[in-house]
């Protein structure tokens, strides 16, 4: 097996490898066999996982396989829809096949949260420096994918949008960098700090109204295989308006809510205890509440600083 | 068979599944997991002194009502029966306490 660019493949490559199921791509610690003969998810995924991974070869030992397929045959040629087949039965509904890319993402993220066995995984956002990582939690409305791609612009490198991914032996965070999940008046908000072209067209009319993507950093891919060490925990509270404000956590009540996010906690048992337990020593933990993006930077940076490099 | 302390049975002996354990402490609070049940729980310094209290050897309810408050360093007032029989009956519930002999 070798490593290319999804780029450097030959449209008519990606195309008859998605349709073989057999585009392995190898982002962070998991390799994902992608199968799809769904054009707008194909453009999709060559346009915004452009400088990813990909194992070329016959055969690769793979994490998850997923299919991004219509739900039957009827619904193949007749008011088109589309669905995410991870291999195993999940109660998901059919989409509009314009939202293919959704469906991809959203089996992606599926395939990890309930198939992932190695490591421990927890529902937030992960962002680092040379200092160590900042897990933002997440909460429904919190501004969990904003303030990810709000800290992408402060320097920060993204290790994932989606899930703080948490090594059992090392208890270290492992990378995992996807395309950053944005909905609705977040969009505008991160084309005008990240520049358009670096958000994806959006999706209209999805369950959780429009959205869109920020682009892959190549520069987070390449820096993909170093974990980081998380030094500060984050539970972001967007309210329209709200004035800025910082409370400080109890690291108990944090290590619950983190454990109530997580798909797997009770799968990986014993180890995602320690690893858990590891992580939380000299970890801090914050509630942050904010009324815009930049009074949310300002108050990551001022925690930030506070923090031992 | 599951079985709790009651005012029927207030001379078993109970003590604790300490190989069932796997403690954290930050500060004040213990996080506790349960090997045999996959949860993980917060318990404050009054629930680890009764589960400390109860490694110790094992123990009656007469004998935890009894003699728990001076293990605490506290009068028996401020450690009333009936809170020792509910802190007793939450960590019974979650799985750690162990019927030794009845």
């Amino acid at each position: 097996m070798k490593n290319v660019a999804l780029s450097d493949l030959p449209p008519e490559t990606v195309k008859r490898l998605l349709s073989e199921g057999r585009l392995y791509l190898h982002l962070g610690p998991y390799v994902t066999a992608l199968s799809t003969k769904d054009a707008g998810v194909r453009e999709f995924l060559t346009d915004m996982y452009q400088d990813c991974s990909i194992l070329v070869g016959e055969e690769a030992l793979v994490d998850f396989s997923l299919e991004v397929r219509a739900p039957n045959l009827v619904r193949r040629y007749i008011r088109r829809q589309i669905v995410a087949d991870p291999g195993f039965y999940f109660p998901a509904v059919p989409l509009p096949v314009k939202l293919g890319p959704l469906c991809l993402e959203m089996g992606m993220n599926l395939c990890v949260a309930l198939q992932s066995f190695r490591q421990a995984i927890f529902h937030a956002g992960v962002v680092s420096d040379q200092k160590g990582g900042i897990v933002i939690a997440a909460r429904s409305g919190g501004g969990k994918s904003t303030l990810t791609a709000a800290l992408m612009e402060e320097g920060f490198r993204l290790l994932s949008d989606e899930f703080a991914i948490l090594c059992a032996e090392t208890s270290f965070l492992l990378a995992y960098p996807r395309p950053v999940s944005l909905k609705n008046q977040s969009i505008d908000v991160v084309r005008v700090f990240a520049g358009a072209d670096q958000v994806s067209d959006r999706l209209t009319g999805t369950p959780k109204g429009d959205i869109a993507y920020r682009r892959l950093r190549k520069s987070d891919l390449e820096t993909a295989n170093l974990p980081a060490k998380a030094k500060l925990i984050l539970f972001p509270r967007f309210q329209a308006e709200a004035a800025p404000a910082v409370e400080k956590m109890d690291i108990a009540d944090a290590a619950m809510q983190l454990i109530a996010s997580s798909p797997n906690y009770q799968v990986i048992g014993e180890p995602a205890f320690h690893a858990l337990m590891q992580m939380l020593d000299g970890v801090e933990a914050y509630e942050i509440t904010y009324g815009n993006t930049e009074d949310s930077l300002m108050l990551v940076k001022d925690l930030w600083e506070a923090v031992d490099g | 068979m599951t079985v709790s302390a009651n005012p029927n049975n207030d001379h078993w002996l109970w003590g604790v599944y300490t190989n069932h354990m796997v403690t954290h402490s930050f500060g004040d609070t213990t996080f506790v997991y349960n090997r045999q049940s996959g949860t993980t729980h917060i318990f404050n310094l009054v629930s680890m002194a009764m589960i400390e209290f109860l490694s110790e050897k094992p123990r009656s309810m007469n004998e935890i009502i009894r003699d728990f408050p001076a293990y605490m360093g506290v009068d028996a007032a401020e450690c009333p029966a009936g809170v020792v029989r509910r802190l007793f009956g939450e960590l019974d519930e979650i799985g750690l306490l162990e019927l030794v002999q009845s």
